[in-house]
């Protein structure tokens, strides 16, 4: 019961981390190495870097566009071709979603490079 | 099998990597790094978070002292023991609120903005190295050398600049350093000195002698006529009557007027940027209401965000100063100090010429001097272009100057570029404004100046003793007669300048009887100046105006100075109409076109961002001077050939009704003036009639300030404002007023007010960007906070503390 846990919040902390160290490649990076070493399904490591990366990301845009600078945002939107706010912080979140996704991918074909049984337990 | 399978996520992620680290281009321009662009710990989302969240902070910067107070509109209020602590944190700050535009600015006068936006710049790039502007910083710099005080207090500004940057991490670059995904490089000196060079050849990089000589082709014995070297407007800086010393004139030979056979130019110097100038004007204490006296300044230049100006107050124990300057540049350029103030307008001289080389072949490896071949010399140009192969560009170097314009076709014969940016010079002209932001008195203010080499500048000088004056400061090559007004022959190196004159004799008045000077980029004497100058870039109509004006009022407040910079009254109406209107035949005119009439009839000449009658006149007169000059229009060279300007239009309407120019080459008829005017008029009705919505003057004008990236995001469209071009109030569409000043100097205070159309910060989005622009359209100020000591009270400023 506990391991149910363990993994989606470590995954969220690591999200979270991401945020703030200002290496933009830092997503795919920190997933790769966090997958390396724990146990589980490929599919829920997609499934919950995809989901905790996006969450935690649009929350951070959304929060830093609601208490920042608001008139650049705007500028940006129009540089992008006005694009919406909402879309330049779900394009934010997607990009650094899809680093997370990558990196755990990467991280479980080292997994299980390490561990040819896991994939057979794991069936 | 299994191994492929390994690989997939890393070759996958590989991919993304890539594809998320580069900068791909859409539609003909670069997208930044997506990856980067987008991260919220490195990206964008780092701006809009941080931006003016600023507040006080300390910085410990090793053997640095001293305190920068920011007031409302984020000036900063520098306090220091000593100028070279001041100079660094000036740096410090100019880094600060306008790092990229300092860093852009020197790439683009060294010719490298192809390095950052790609194969698109290489044309401004070639042109900025064919005229050397980077040679010519570097000479700067060889003279700054020899001056170790000036050269520590150089080093200091530019020790200030890097201290900004080296603290700079990536997260934390301005915006447009993301959108172009480039890194600023280190400041120097020498990037200094490229800000100068590039304001050298805005202020005096341009001329006329190419369209000019094209001129003189196509109007033969007419040409003296329509191009007076005076006329009947001008008023010159120096007040007519002025005497003069005698000067030296040295013997140059003979210059050939142009040939009229073979000499037609058909690519060469063209694009004159219309209207750029400025006003400057002093009156003394009985002209003013206070009796004190006030000096007012407002340099018209291409506005632009971030603006070209910043704003800031330097107090260090032997001066306190205040005033605007370059971000780029130590100090101040316009300002004021406790007893004097000082303010510039462009001379407007003509330190540029053209001459005309013949060549050997078509190689251009020799070309014709003194009867004999000499061999061209060559200077390769390496053009880095981002995502591209480099450019080379092998400059052509001659005799005279570097061969900027290539003519085309068989001809042999280009055009090498004369000009006093290239010439070897030993004054340190950092040093005048070092010391005019020192200077006490009216012989220090001519001290400091007098060795300023170029571009000439009116300097107007008031001060707190009462005294004001104007000096026309600069090298001015002594040249003969006409000498430098076309293209030179040359082939002879006897037609050369002939040194220059001594910078005591520049023409200067101090405290004329008149009680008031100024300057509007007119001539600077009238014909009794022992010298020789041509024209530049003269302009007649806002010297007029402001020389009328401050002699027909008795009594000036500072309200009504800030009255006359707004001053949008147009001479070029108040002289055409009645002649328009003499030539009007107003019974067949149509009921819409009668209340056209009326409306002009009852207009004050006045182009307030209001009137639809400024709208109606503009129409009327672009029309009525393009009938006029429509011969020129049907010449195969037309857009290289010098058009006659309004005054001498006007003059020839006054004069010659009868004028061939008149007639309109497309008819059959030959038309006189008057038919000229009406069909002009008929023309600006349609014009009128075609609008779905009637304009007034802003809306019809349509102003924008644009970003220097011409990112409209970034810039300010659709400023409504009065004003245009050869007004007092010089806004037209893209340049205007790009910093207006008026100081009125009491003997134990400075009672200062100023604007320019921007913000101190030139981070896109901050709310110091473009905050002034609304103010400064309408025609307002602000008061200048001039601390005498550090400021204290209920004042919370936000501060720098440097211990």
């Amino acid at each position: 019961m506990r391991s149910n846990y363990v993994y989606p919040l470590l995954v969220l902390i690591c999200a979270c981390v991401s945020l703030f160290i200002p290496y933009w490649y830092f997503p795919f990076i920190v997933s790769l190495f966090l997958n390396i070493f724990i146990e589980q399904s490929l599919f829920k490591r997609i499934v919950f870097h995809g989901l905790m990366y996006f969450l935690a990301c649009i929350i951070y845009c959304y929060m830093s566009y609601a208490t920042g600078n608001q008139k650049l945002m705007l500028m940006l939107s129009e540089i992008f071709m006005n694009a919406s706010v909402f879309m330049l912080i779900s394009i934010s979140s997607l990009i650094f979603a899809l680093l997370a996704i990558f990196g755990a991918w990467c991280g479980n074909t080292i997994y299980e490079f390490r561990n040819p049984a896991a994939k057979d337990i794991r069936v | 099998m299994t191994k492929l399978k390994f690989f997939i996520p890393f070759i996958l992620s590989a991919g993304l990597l890539f594809f998320l680290q580069g900068s791909w281009m859409l539609k003909g321009n670069f997208l930044p790094a997506l990856g980067s662009f987008f991260s919220p710990s490195q990206g964008f989302w780092v701006n809009v978070k941080s931006l003016d969240q600023d507040g006080s902070s300390i910085m410990s910067l090793s053997g640095v002292k001293g305190n920068v107070y920011f007031d409302e509109r984020y000036v900063p209020h520098i306090f220091c023991e000593t100028e070279k602590d001041a100079y660094f944190i000036q740096g410090y700050v100019h880094a600060k609120l306008r790092l990229w535009q300092m860093d852009f600015s020197a790439r683009a006068a060294e010719g490298r903005i192809s390095e950052i936006i790609g194969e698109k710049a290489i044309p401004f790039d070639q042109h900025k190295r064919r005229i050397g502007l980077k040679e010519a910083a570097l000479m700067a710099q060889e003279n700054w050398n020899r001056d170790t005080v000036l050269l520590n207090l150089l080093h200091a500004y530019a020790n200030g600049v890097n201290a900004y940057i080296s603290e700079l991490k990536d997260k934390d670059l301005p915006i447009e350093f993301k959108l172009l995904n480039y890194r600023p490089e280190p400041w120097s000196p020498y990037r200094s000195a490229l800000f100068h060079k590039n304001m050298a050849e805005i202020l005096c990089g341009r001329d006329k002698d190419v369209i000019l000589t094209n001129a003189a082709h196509f109007f033969k014995d007419d040409f003296n006529q329509l191009f007076p070297e005076i006329n009947p407007y001008d008023s010159p800086v120096i007040p007519e009557g002025t005497v003069f010393e005698d000067s030296i004139q040295k013997n140059i030979a003979e210059v050939q007027k142009p040939n009229l056979n073979s000499d037609v130019f058909e690519t060469g110097p063209f694009d004159l940027t219309p209207g750029l100038g400025s006003n400057n004007w002093a009156v003394n204490g009985q002209k003013s209401y206070s009796g004190n006296p006030i000096l007012c300044n407002d340099p018209h230049l291409t506005l632009s965000l971030p603006s070209i100006w910043f704003e800031q107050q330097i107090h260090v124990p032997e001066y306190n100063v205040y005033g605007v300057g370059f971000p780029g540049v130590p100090g101040v350029v316009i300002g004021f100090n406790s007893d004097i103030a000082w303010g510039v307008t462009n001379g407007g001289w003509d330190v540029l010429d053209w001459y005309k080389i013949e060549w050997k072949d078509d190689s251009r490896s020799s070309y014709k001097l003194d009867g004999r071949w000499v061999d061209t010399e060559y200077r390769i140009e390496q053009i880095n272009v981002r995502s591209g192969p480099p450019v080379f560009d092998t400059i052509r170097i001659t005799h005279w100057g570097p061969i900027v314009y290539t003519q085309s076709g068989e001809k042999r014969f280009d055009l090498a570029m004369h000009w006093i940016v290239h010439e070897p010079y030993t004054e340190l002209e950092f040093n005048t404004f070092r010391k005019l932001n020192k200077a006490k008195n009216f012989e220090e203010y001519k001290k400091a100046i007098q060795n300023f080499p170029y571009p000439v500048q009116n300097f107007a000088y008031a001060d707190v003793k009462g005294e004001i004056g104007i000096t026309v400061q600069g090298k001015m090559p002594i040249k003969n007669n006409q000498f430098g007004r076309f293209v030179i022959d040359g082939t002879d190196s006897r037609n050369k300048w002939s040194g220059y004159l001594d910078s005591t004799k520049n023409p200067f008045v101090r405290n004329p009887l008149r009680g008031f000077i100024s300057s509007a980029n007119q001539r600077s004497t009238d014909l009794s100046f022992p010298n020789y100058y041509n024209d530049g870039d003269f302009r007649a109509m806002r010297s007029f105006l402001i020389n009328r004006m401050l002699g027909e009022k008795e009594i000036w407040s500072i309200e009504d100075m800030m009255d006359l910079q707004y001053n949008s009254h147009c001479l070029l109406a108040e002289l055409s109409l009645p002649f328009f209107f003499d030539c009007l035949s107003i019974d067949s005119l149509d009921h819409k076109a009668k209340t056209i009439f009326g409306q002009l009839k009852k207009w004050d000449y006045s182009y307030d961002s209001s009137s639809q009658a400024a709208v109606c006149f503009d129409l009327w007169f672009d029309s009525f001077y393009s009938l006029l000059w429509d011969e020129i229009n049907e010449n195969k060279v037309n857009e290289f050939t010098a058009m006659p300007d309004e005054l001498a239009s006007i003059e020839l309407l006054k004069t010659n009704h009868q004028s061939k120019y008149f007639d309109y080459a497309a008819s059959p008829e030959i038309e006189t003036a008057c038919e000229i005017v009406q069909m002009a008029f008929d023309s600006m009705i349609s014009q009128w009639n075609s609008f779905d919505e009637i304009p007034d003057w802003a809306g019809y004008k349509d102003a924008s300030i644009t970003h220097l990236t011409m990112i409209p995001a970034f810039s300010r469209q659709h400023v409504r404002t009065s004003g245009n071009e050869d007004l007092i109030n010089a806004h037209a569409r893209t340049f205007g007023p790009s910093w207006r000043m008026i100081v009125e100097l009491k003997k134990d205070s400075i009672l200062a007010y100023g604007i320019y159309p921007g913000g101190q910060n030139g981070h896109p989005g901050s709310k110091y960007y473009d905050q002034m622009i609304d103010t400064w359209a309408g025609g307002g100020y602000y008061l200048l906070s001039y601390f005498k000591a550090k400021p204290t009270g209920h004042h919370e400023y936000p501060t720098i503390t440097f211990e």
